[in-house]
């Protein structure tokens, strides 16, 4: 089996929590639909350092990394920082 | 003062004095910086029913706390003024490096008031502060004059600056500083065109005070390593804004045919990987920052350098007048930057008289032969340039959509995209009703930095109109401001995701005062409230249909991509408003009660 490696990162980790391996031979969009990530939640489609649309077709030994934008999304503070 | 200067200037254009006094600690305490002071100074300092182009208007330049630290992003600076476009509150913050030299010079802020007789700039360096003679440079572009400054002052100075659309008194005028960053929304520079300040130069070798030296430089190093572990840090660099173009597209909320749509069909053309392969010379970073958002380009269809273009010039000059080459946004940016006009309103101008034209609303006769046609690059150039110089049609564009549409009659209003007289940036909302409502009640007019919300829309649902949506926007009202009183960038937290819980800390180890993030969050809401309470006392009437967003968003659904027939109803603009101002603690109209003004100690100072 072909694989690449797909990194979530942000908030996305809320659909994917840790970096998995998947098929190659199927499009970005189709990389989504089968994690269950909403498409429209990632802004930024990363492969192998370069943007790529979500039509791209997954090669063997690619590395994707899905980059969402935060906006109205994580605004929690973490409660014991201390300086 | 921990954190602070120390010091204010206030300059009297008019007399030409130029005064040193102590920044006031109330006014650190209760407002922090940045906007918190620029809001304070305006609403204490101005006369109601202030001429926003007379001398009695104040054009503020403020720094804050965390301004010109080692901290990541800390180089942001907020011009703000009585606004000219709105006759409003406005502020418009700019990165790059003229904060941290203002506080290393030994100033917190610039206070101008007053004209001057005939164009100065203000020149700064430590001690010796002065206005100089500045008729050489008026009627030059704005990048031109920083260049020159810089050769005639040394390097080191940094250098802000107006073009010539703000000296004729262009409406939607920006300050532009470090080579293409800009203070660009609401007319901050027309104030200060208005005022005959064609620039400032500010040289410093001061530093500046911490109270807690090791705490402040343990938890800046934690930020700046947080910061580039960040696995968002590689495509934010690479990119910039402009990696967010085709997702825009992709979810329909990139502008396009003046707000029409909100997808365009050519957006492929404004592609950010196709932008950087093609024109990106160099990445290009604000003071402090890790993460170098900036591209620097080089047009050579053109043969222009210009910085950009960013997201919300791809959107609005690009998507919005439909120009689909990269090369021809980035020469409708340069023309911007260098007449000093914001690229925003400009391209709501340009994308709204050509649907004028594209509707019989205006015709060859009122364009001086120009045929108004969406995409066509030289006739964008050639309205664009009207517009800087004031010239017909242009003279009537350069006074905002409101305006032209007030002119030119027959429904335009319908489509004329703007709140409060600012015209809107770069996110079609009909299908996004928290960014709507972010757009509706943002206090400079319809800008997205106030609120961010069409990502919350997208995921707990587009088509729902809903008290958390409300919620989310006031919640996001008063953290994204906040930033601009630290005096600091955002972007490392809404694109790199750090955690918010470093702000207050590190705060606290700068100044030595001990507050908590909330502690924060009600100074933010504070200056929120303020700047209403200056709305309602500056423009006569103020209340809820000063929020109303343009009728398009309920009388026309969105016409093509994926939120093809979508509009928010009438019905549900009410009732966005009605949960906004419920859990504001304001009234049906709007306007904020005795018991929030009590809640925030903003009742001895506010009376409305």
């Amino acid at each position: 089996m072909k694989r690449v490696k797909v990194v979530p990162v942000g908030m996305l980790k809320k659909y994917l929590s840790e970096t998995v391996t998947a098929n190659s031979h199927q499009t970005v969009h189709q990389l989504l639909d089968g994690l269950g990530i909403p498409a429209d939640l990632v802004a930024v489609v990363m492969v192998n350092g370069r943007q790529e649309p979500k039509s791209y077709l997954l090669q063997e030994g690619d590395q994707v990394k899905l980059v969402p934008l935060v906006g109205g999304g994580q605004t929690l503070v973490k409660e014991k920082m201390v300086a | 003062m921990n954190g602070y200067a120390g010091t204010v200037l206030r300059v009297d254009l008019t007399k030409g004095e130029i005064t040193k006094e102590p920044l006031n600690p109330e006014l650190a305490r209760g407002y922090l910086g940045g906007r918190g002071f620029a809001a304070m100074i305006l609403y204490q300092g101005l006369e109601k029913g202030t001429d926003p182009l007379g001398p009695e208007n104040k054009l503020i330049v403020a720094t804050g706390p965390l301004s010109g630290l080692l901290i990541p992003g800390a180089g942001k600076t907020t011009f703000a003024a009585k606004s000219p476009a709105t006759g409003g509150y406005a502020d418009s913050n700019v990165g790059g490096l003229l904060c941290a030299e203002m506080k290393y010079a030994g100033y917190d802020a610039f206070i101008f008031e007053g004209i001057s007789p005939q164009p100065v700039y203000l020149f700064v360096d430590d001690e010796e502060v002065e206005l100089r003679e500045a008729s050489r440079y008026w009627g030059q572009g704005s990048i031109t004059v920083e260049k020159a400054l810089k050769e005639e002052l040394g390097e080191e100075f940094q250098i802000a600056t107006i073009g010539p659309a703000a000296e004729r008194g262009v409406l939607y005028s920006c300050v532009t500083h470090d080579f293409g960053r800009q203070a660009g929304r609401a007319g901050v520079g027309t104030v200060m065109g208005a005022k005959r300040l064609k620039a400032i130069a500010v040289r410093g070798t001061k530093s500046i005070p911490v109270a807690d030296l090791d705490g402040y430089r343990r938890i800046s190093r934690q930020m700046y390593d947080a910061c580039r572990a960040s696995e968002a840090w590689e495509s934010w660099t690479r990119l910039g804004t402009s990696g967010v173009n085709m997702w825009s597209n992709e979810v329909g909320s990139f502008p396009t045919r003046n707000f029409q749509s909100g997808a365009f069909e050519k957006a492929e053309g404004l592609n950010g990987e196709l932008m950087r392969e093609r024109i990106v010379v160099t990445d290009k970073a604000c003071f402090g920052c890790p993460s170098p958002c900036g591209k620097y380009s080089y047009s050579r269809k053109h043969g222009v350098r210009v910085e950009g273009p960013e997201y919300e010039t791809a959107a609005m000059l690009g998507a919005n007048v439909a120009l689909s080459d990269i090369e021809d946004v980035a020469y409708a940016n340069y023309l911007c930057d260098e007449y000093g006009l914001d690229t925003i309103s400009t391209g709501n101008a340009i994308a709204f008289a050509m649907e004028c034209f594209e509707k019989g609303i205006i015709t060859t006769e009122e364009t001086e032969g120009l045929e108004l046609r969406f995409g066509e690059a030289k006739v964008i150039f050639a309205l664009l340039e009207k517009i800087a110089k004031r010239e017909g049609i242009g003279d009537i564009l350069a006074q905002g959509v409101k305006h032209a549409a007030h002119v030119w009659g027959k429904g335009s209003s319908d489509f004329a995209i703007q709140v409060k007289g600012l015209e809107m940036s770069g996110y079609e909302s009909r299908n996004a009703p928290a960014m709507l409502l972010s757009y509706m009640t943002a206090d400079v007019g319809a800008h997205h930095n106030r609120s961010w919300a069409i990502t919350y829309d997208i995921e707990v649902g587009r088509d729902k109109v809903t008290e958390d949506k409300a919620a989310k926007v006031i919640e996001l009202q008063h953290i994204r401001p906040l930033f601009d009183c630290l005096g600091c960038c955002r972007l490392q937290w809404v694109e790199l995701g750090l955690d918010l819980g470093y702000y207050a800390t590190v705060l606290k180890a700068v100044t030595g005062v001990d507050r908590s993030w909330d502690d924060l969050l009600k100074i933010s809401e504070r200056v929120w409230n303020l700047t209403r309470a200056f709305w309602v006392r500056e423009v006569e009437g103020f209340g809820r249909e000063w929020d109303y967003p343009p009728a398009r968003t309920w009388k026309e659904p969105v016409i093509s991509g994926p939120t093809k027939g979508k509009f928010v109803s009438r019905e549900d603009v009410e009732r966005l408003l009605d949960m906004y101002y419920t859990q504001r603690g304001w009234d049906k109209n709007g306007i904020p009660t005795r018991e929030k003004l009590e809640e925030l100690g903003l009742s001895d100072l506010v009376k409305i």
